[in-house]
């Protein structure tokens, strides 16, 4: 195997590993933006809750 | 080189006079026989220096460009860590938390008439069965006749 083919294989390894790394980042990425994403949702759902069930003016028929 | 007696052997080639006169001159030159002459000029000679010469150029070239995009993917990969970390912390330290709770407040300032559908739903302020707000007592003739004005 000469130089240049053993240099173009280990390149092409080095690139891939670049891409896969990148996708994982990409990955990581969008499981953060869906765990925010839930976060607030369950944020709004309990400080609504809390508002409403919060006692005001309460008066007796 | 091992130049030993017994590695040696005796060969006949027929050479033109102008290199015979070339490799005298060389001899006394660089003061070594001329037999050195030969076997350092057969142990230089390499047809295939010029081709590895050219690979070896290209393959540092391509090197050179492998280590340039490493260096542009190693940036790219710290930079997104870095923020992805600020995003991490914001969720554990509950500062997304704290800013989803403001934001829900400021909303329901905004919008009083959906907290009293959402108090309904939960049934809030009404430990003793017949205890009501004054909001929903309010709302039964409001939003729910409207409702039950869409449903007919």
């Amino acid at each position: 195997m000469s130089v240049l083919s053993q240099v173009l294989s280990y390149g092409k390894e080095v690139i891939l590993l670049t891409e896969r790394v990148d996708q994982l980042l990409e990955d990581r990425k969008a499981l953060l933006s869906k765990i925010e994403d839930h976060e607030k949702r369950l944020v709004r759902i309990e400080t609504i809750m809390e508002f409403a069930a919060r006692p005001r003016r309460v008066t007796r028929d | 080189m091992d130049k030993t007696a017994d590695a040696l052997v005796r060969q006949q080639y027929l050479v033109p006079r102008r290199s015979v006169a070339k490799l005298r001159q060389l001899s006394k030159l660089q003061n070594v026989s001329a037999t050195e002459i030969v076997r350092r000029a057969i142990d230089a000679y390499d047809p295939l220096a010029d081709e590895r010469t050219v690979q070896e150029a290209a393959a540092m070239e391509l090197l050179a460009q492998v280590h340039g995009e490493l260096r542009k993917a190693i940036r790219r990969i710290d930079s997104d860590t870095a923020a992805l970390q600020q995003r991490q912390r914001a969720l554990d330290d509950g500062s997304v938390r704290e800013q989803a709770q403001r934001d829900t407040h400021s909303w329901l300032r905004r919008n009083p008439q959906a907290l009293a559908g959402f108090a309904e739903l939960f049934g809030a302020a009404s430990p003793g069965g017949n205890v009501r707000t004054s909001e929903a007592r309010g709302r039964s003739s409001g939003a729910g006749a409207r409702i039950r004005a869409l449903r007919r």
